[in-house]
């Protein structure tokens, strides 16, 4: 490369960071009316942050994370950006799964308002939440993603109007789950979506989470969603993410959970369809006994890249993380892992497993695992595999022989698969739904 | 005394031939780097044209590059230009006698059960009794000059096989690699070149003779091996002596061409000095090695690292040819304040290739040890396979054990396998040799030597036996 194409790309690329910083300042003051003071607190934080980091380059810095995909080309287009929700349309195409329903659209809540609930558990509307509930809201928004240094937590705080707030009380095990439906899309190119989530469990209390992420047709959308969880002294909680975006879209997002003693909770993430879907996934364990599962299913086909950075932060004695995430690649779909277990000095009896298998079918298709253990503590088992191969063709035979047509094996065997991981969830009757989602999908890879 | 003073001469002699001054003591080398001072190294040795113009290039590319900061390392800034570049060959004793030597260096090697003369070389004492060995030296050559067997220093061969190095010399490393390769590039002093012509295997470990050779080649070591088609030769690296060496900084490079169907193993023991117990002091290895493997190829790295402050290390292997195999054996040991960020790269572009990683990391003290390690499969290398273990072993709770493999691959007919664990020694098992009397510092070393035995098995045999020392002496002080 000569010099001058390189000054020339140095330019461009801060002109990519200054568009967004400008387009932030354009919209700083109707942003800052139309929310109440908790949600506007982080935003100043959050564009110097944003400054300071701008948008990572494809194998830059940042511990690594963001090693192998490009989303400077993501955010280059001239995004417009979602200012209430879409209109809301005839037929549902959400989760068959009963629950406390909440449906989001463009990163706005339909209904804006908090749901109370007998027990004390609170539901809706983050917007709503923070003029009703603000100090409860001001005390933990923003305090996890605060000190993150991560350029998309920062412009989903600069951008956030709205998201979804649950909260458990002390002591409350709330039976039904929180069932989100989250759409994206207004039927125009070029939509931005931001939005801000954050569920509070105290001590002991107990609750699941179901998120439903899909598009509204085929436009081309960026979203850039984070959030926060906050998982108290003995409390358990699970959450299910599933993603069915359209060709067209890409999905930045952050998902930061903190642990206090003796909790639990339990995560699975499902890359089901969308053009580009980045997850970040952090799990800090600063209480001691605490229990990690966090799991999750990559099925890219087409173009499709999926790419899931995990980070498990033990940072004092007792804790286990168990992690487990299965990828198929077809078509010239790219399936991507990088996963961190961090275990902090002192931070001793740490039992942290870490497991990444991929399955790769197609020459179009590419698979990049990169599980990193950080171990600062010397009695602790850490351990961590990684696996890239095919379908094993002794079980094709033998399906063969029983009469299933090659493509019916194959299909069965990724069916076997991914439902290992489908299936860890208790939430009633979801690994059903799920296994048939998949199902769908690996038909059509 | 007479021989004596013939093989002195015969030493001198042979200094002057590689261009270097005899004079050390009163010419004055200035410190820093520039295009003059790469010119000037380059005529000192008495370099062709076409030298000197490598590293000029590789002397300008460097200036363009910035050092690599992604490794899990804490380097301090290094003030390039306060560094002399032109090292003299065999620095004036700084002992007159071995009861002026640190002690504790005088009871490693009493450990490792170095011969006295050995140690008396190794320790930087004045001493005659290395030329002990030109002798032995010379019987090697013989022998190896009757296979037809090229092996010399880097600045002989640019003088007698002027064509063979330009034909392989920055082929499978360019300067363009990276920052330290480019230095490397640029200023290196000295080196080894070794060529097996076709068919031929070479019948001894380049071992021993090379433990002579390596003496006082400097801090910019380049060394290039090319192992003809069929040929096969296994090379020794490194003594598990440990070397004070006042050079802090070291930026070695080490190309290896295996052709078609030849085999090279390459071993290192590297114990260059670590710093104090403190952190202070110590050497910064910073090192380039990779090898070029032709069709059916078979390239073995093995390393044992206990020694320098900072390692930056990988090993790799390029798998171009159809069938080509890669190994990457490796024990590193950190220690006290010791920083180690060592590993392999195999890329696997031929069919058929094969790669196989065993990685054992041992920190103790303070220190830092990480495993970095790509695996690369192309779209073309149909039906490659890798498999990589990368085994930590905790000895204290204010040390690190790192892992980062990155797997990387584009063919549907591969099969990658990694797998890594990290743990401490088991208590059970030191409870059990403490029972039958052993103290917890040798069940320690016992327990060491076991882990890492797929390792150290690798070795050379006359090395596996030192080798196992090292171990236990590099961790000595670790517990209790």
């Amino acid at each position: 490369m000569t010099g001058s194409s390189t000054n020339m790309n140095r330019a461009m690329e801060r002109s990519l960071e200054q568009q967004w910083i400008d387009r932030y300042r354009a919209d700083h003051d109707a942003l800052a009316a139309a929310s109440a003071p908790a949600l506007n607190a982080p935003r100043k934080a959050a564009l110097e942050a944003f400054e300071r980091l701008g948008i990572p380059a494809k194998g830059s810095g940042n511990g690594d994370r963001y090693h192998y995909t490009d989303l400077r080309a993501a955010f280059a287009g001239e995004y417009r950006r979602a200012t209430e929700a879409a209109a809301p349309k005839g037929s549902s195409t959400g989760l068959d799964c009963p629950g406390h329903r909440i449906e989001l659209s463009n990163g706005f809540c339909r209904e804006a308002r908090l749901y109370r609930l007998d027990n004390g558990v609170m539901y809706g509307s983050l917007a709503a939440a923070a003029q009703e509930e603000p100090q409860l809201v001001a005390r933990y928004y923003g305090e996890l993603t605060q000190s993150e240094e991560d350029a998309f937590s920062a412009l989903a705080a600069m951008w956030a109007l709205d998201g979804v707030f649950i909260y458990v009380p002390a002591g409350v095990k709330e039976p039904l789950p929180f069932v989100i439906e989250s759409e994206l899309g207004d039927g125009r190119d070029l939509l931005s979506v931001y939005a801000r989530h954050l569920y509070i469990f105290e001590r002991g209390s107990a609750a699941q989470v179901v998120l439903h992420h899909r598009s509204d047709g085929d436009a081309s959308s960026l979203s850039c969603q984070t959030r926060e969880v906050v998982v108290d002294e003995e409390a358990h909680a699970e959450m299910v993410e599933v993603y069915q975006l359209g060709p067209q879209a890409v999905s930045v997002s952050g998902s930061y959970v903190r642990q206090a003693g003796n909790s639990r909770f339990e995560s699975l993430s499902v890359s089901l369809s969308g053009s580009l879907l980045r997850h970040n996934l952090v799990a800090s364990l600063d209480g001691r006994g605490v229990e990690n599962h966090m799991n999750g299913v990559m099925l890219a086909g087409g173009t499709e890249t999926f790419d899931y950075a995990t980070d498990i932060r033990h940072r004092v004695p007792d804790g286990s993380s168990h992690e487990q995430f299965k990828s198929i690649a077809a078509g010239d779909g790219t399936a991507v892992f990088s996963g961190r277990i961090y275990v902090a000095p002192d931070a001793q009896r740490t039992n942290a497993y870490q497991q990444n298998n991929a399955l790769l079918l197609t020459p179009g298709a590419h698979v990049d695992t990169k599980p990193q253990l950080e171990i600062y503590a010397d009695d602790v088992k850490c351990s961590h595999g990684a696996t890239v191969g095919q379908l094993d063709p002794e079980a094709i035979y033998y399906m063969r022989q029983r009469g299933l047509s090659l493509d019916e094996a194959r299909r069965l065997q990724m069916y076997g698969f991914v439902r290992e991981v489908l299936d860890k969830t208790r939430i009633e009757g979801l690994a059903e739904t799920l296994d048939r989602l998949a199902e769908d999908k690996i038909d059509r890879l | 005394m007479e021989e004596k003073d013939k093989i002195l001469d015969d030493l001198t002699g042979s200094e002057y031939k590689y261009g270097f001054v005899t004079d050390i003591d009163t010419e004055v080398i200035p410190k820093g780097l520039n295009e003059e001072i790469v010119r000037l190294i380059s005529q000192k040795k008495g370099e062709p044209a076409w030298m000197t113009e490598f590293r000029l290039k590789a002397y300008r590319h460097w200036q363009t590059m910035k050092m690599p900061r992604w490794a899990h390392l804490d380097i301090p800034e290094i003030d390039f230009q306060a560094i002399s570049y032109y090292a003299a060959p065999r620095p004036k004793p700084k002992y007159e006698s071995l009861d002026e030597v640190d002690p504790e260096l005088l009871s490693t090697f009493e450990k490792l059960g170095v011969p006295i003369e050995e140690r008396m070389m190794l320790a930087g004492v004045a001493v005659d009794a290395v030329m002990d060995s030109v002798s032995v030296k010379t019987t090697f050559k013989q022998t190896l000059a009757e296979k037809g067997i090229i092996f010399c220093s880097m600045s002989e061969a640019l003088r007698d096989y002027p064509d063979l190095v330009r034909k392989y010399l920055g082929s499978v490393v360019p300067y363009t690699d990276n920052f330290f390769a480019a230095l490397n590039a640029a200023v290196f002093s000295d080196g080894s070149f070794c060529y097996i012509p076709k068919g031929v295997r070479c019948p001894m470990e380049l071992s021993t003779y090379f433990r002579i050779n390596a003496a006082g080649t400097g801090q910019f070591e380049r060394t290039l091996i090319v192992a003809d088609e069929g040929a096969y030769v296994s090379y020794m690296e490194g003594c598990t002596a440990p070397m004070r060496d006042e050079n802090q900084l070291h930026a070695a490079v080490v190309e290896i061409v295996v052709l078609k169907d030849a085999e090279v193993k390459y071993s290192t023991v590297q114990n260059w000095y670590p710093g104090d117990k403190q952190g202070r002091g110590g050497v910064y290895n910073f090192v380039t090695k990779r090898g070029m493997c032709r069709e059916n190829a078979r390239l073995s790295w093995t390393q044992v690292e206990t020694g320098s402050a900072i390692t930056w290390k990988y090993p790799s292997c390029i798998l171009a040819g159809d069938n080509s195999v890669g190994e990457f054996y490796s024990v590193a040991v950190t220690n006290n304040y010791q920083q180690a960020d060592t590993g392999t790269r195999m890329i696997h572009l031929g069919r058929g290739t094969r790669s196989r990683i065993v990685s054992k990391g041992i920190s103790a003290g303070q220190s830092q040890n990480s495993y970095r390690g790509l695996v690369r499969v192309s779209r073309k290398a149909e039906g490659a396979r890798n498999y990589s273990q990368c085994d930590s072993l905790l000895i204290g709770d204010r040390c690190g054990a790192h892992t980062f493999p990155y797997i990387e691959v584009d063919n549907p007919s591969a099969i990658v396998e990694h797998e890594a664990t990290t743990s401490k020694i088991g208590e059970d098992q030191l409870f059990y040799c403490n029972q039958r009397g052993l103290s917890t510092e040798d069940a320690v070393g016992l327990i060491v030597n076991g882990y890492a035995k797929e390792v150290l098995n690798k070795l050379p045999m006359e090395f596996a036996v030192e080798a196992q020392k090292l171990l236990s002496i590099s961790l000595e002080g670790s517990v209790g």
